[in-house]
């Protein structure tokens, strides 16, 4: 970490003075104390002691990916002491912004982090990635552990898992996996497959219900099954041209649309009780006596999401009708 | 009536009907670019797809020779799961792993119709079952840690029967004392 930041601050320093020297004379010293540096540098180089300054050194090859590698890399900073200090969903946001500027800035901040002096090249490298490996398990082990989920978004915490362990999205169970080597599994099925046959389970009718609990299977399936484009999807069946896009909707998510904005629901039945007072016929003896009748009756709806609809006018009860409908 | 060989990925040949072997997108696309002769002797290996896939594959394709071409998929068609015919149904009485080759062989094979159905076919296993029960059938670890699973659980609330949506609305008091 302090070799780091050093060395985050002397390429800051060199930066900012090469630009801001021109023309004042008071940078004269700077200057050479900036290409003593270079020397220093470059000595060091042609002692292939590539420990310390082997990122550096790709850092001087590519030129003017410097200050986005720094940027990136300062951003990554922030992000694991937030994430250190709990603050798992802004660290998140972080490092995505870091993978955005440069893709594998995590494997170049650890590879920084690890690199201790060592005769060997080679070992030296391998230490390096083991060094980087077990650091990553471990952050994905305390993060594992962590109980308070409350307002973690999951899919990218899963999603940092799934990075984490480099591999598939799930595994068969393994308690059969000796049984059922030669046979085709599930999670043989490429990802574009799986979301096909989610776009099936789905369907005409809007099957939620089974998309919810395929994604509440394990980690991969919840991946899949939040993938915006089946949620989009739903939302255009139920409301089509009038969607609009997701920007300006108060909703953060297809899903989140989905499941909150006011909607005809599918899977119960509408009633509406209506009941009026009418004045019953006049005893031809009492005058005075005056029935008026309390009428009460019900309309139920059923809606399907592929526009058919049932409608029932009946005296009768709820409790006797709902179940039939 | 001109035939073409296919060669499955452990080395069989099927001396296959053009017209049949040109349900499969992709050959059909490789014999119209290449300008395959339909005469040839020329054998077009299909490296993805094992003999015992293939013949399935192909018994399939044979049945529906005359089915009409799937149209692109689109949005708007009607996607309903339980319009499968019954010789299909008979067609997909697999084991899981055949199931699931199928699939892969139709998706690299490109012919929409048997990749339809059998996706329907696996969307049918899962609809309506619980996490546990999908875990069984698919043999699924499940990998959710306990926090996770309470967290998936509450996000996955709102759809549950317990949790449903039935609302009653105030009586509305309309046309009192009528008449």
């Amino acid at each position: 970490m302090d070799s780091t930041s050093s060395d985050a601050g002397k390429e800051d320093d060199d930066e900012s003075s090469s630009s801001s020297s021109s023309g004042s004379e008071a940078t004269t010293p700077k200057r050479s104390e900036l290409d003593d540096f270079r020397e220093r540098w470059q000595q060091e180089l042609k002692r292939e002691q590539p420990v310390a300054n082997a990122p550096v050194a790709t850092l001087a090859t590519t030129g003017d990916n410097d200050s986005v590698e720094h940027q990136a890399r300062t951003l990554f900073q922030q992000g694991s002491d937030l994430e250190r200090s709990g603050k798992v969903f802004e660290a998140m946001r972080l490092y995505r912004r870091a993978t955005q500027l440069v893709p594998d800035i995590e494997f170049r901040v650890y590879d920084k982090k690890h690199a201790k002096p060592k005769e060997d090249v080679t070992n030296d490298a391998n230490a390096r990635i083991v060094d980087g490996l077990m650091e990553r398990m471990m952050e994905a082990n305390i993060d594992e552990e962590e109980e308070n989920l409350e307002n973690v978004d999951l899919t990218l915490r899963f999603q940092t898992l799934m990075a984490a362990r480099s591999g598939k999205l799930f595994e068969r169970a393994s308690g059969d996996r000796k049984l059922i080597v030669t046979s085709a599994h599930f999670s043989d099925l490429p990802m574009e497959l799986i979301l096909y046959i989610l776009r099936w389970v789905v369907s005409n009718d809007l099957d939620m219900k089974s998309l919810e609990r395929f994604a509440s299977v394990c980690r991969g399936f919840y991946l899949l099954a939040r993938d915006p484009e089946i949620w989009r999807h739903a939302c255009m069946r139920i409301w089509g041209v009038n969607l609009g896009v997701l920007k300006g909707t108060p909703f953060s998510s297809w899903r989140e649309m989905y499941i909150s904005r006011p909607r005809l629901l599918f899977h119960g039945c509408y009633i509406s009780r209506t009941s009026y007072l009418r004045s019953g016929e006049n005893s031809f003896q009492d005058q005075f006596y005056r029935p008026i009748q309390l009428v009460e009756y019900y309309r139920y709806f059923r809606f399907f999401a592929d526009g058919k609809v049932l409608m029932l006018t009946t005296a009768e009860e709820p409790q006797q009708c709902v179940v039939k409908l | 009536m001109p035939t073409i060989r296919l060669q499955s990925s452990d080395g069989e040949i099927f001396d296959t009907d053009v017209q049949i072997a040109k349900c499969s997108g992709t050959i059909k696309t490789m014999l119209e670019d290449l300008g395959m002769d339909e005469g040839d002797d020329e054998v077009v290996p299909l490296p993805n797809v094992n003999s015992a896939i293939l013949r399935k594959v192909l018994q399939w394709a044979t049945f529906h020779k005359d089915d009409p071409i799937p149209v692109e998929d689109d949005d708007s068609k009607e996607k309903r799961t339980d319009d499968i015919s019954s010789w299909d149904a008979d067609f997909l009485k697999v084991d899981q792993g055949t199931l699931f080759e199928l699939i892969l062989a139709a998706n690299y094979l490109d012919i929409k119709g048997l990749l339809d159905v059998t996706c329907k076919t696996v969307a049918n296993m899962i609809k309506g079952k619980t996490p546990e029960e999908i875990r069984k059938t698919f043999n699924i670890k499940n990998d959710f840690t306990p926090a996770e699973e309470e967290q998936v659980r509450k996000e996955n609330e709102w759809c549950e029967e317990n949790q449903a949506h039935a609302r009653f609305y105030r009586p509305s008091t309309r046309n009192a004392f009528r008449g």
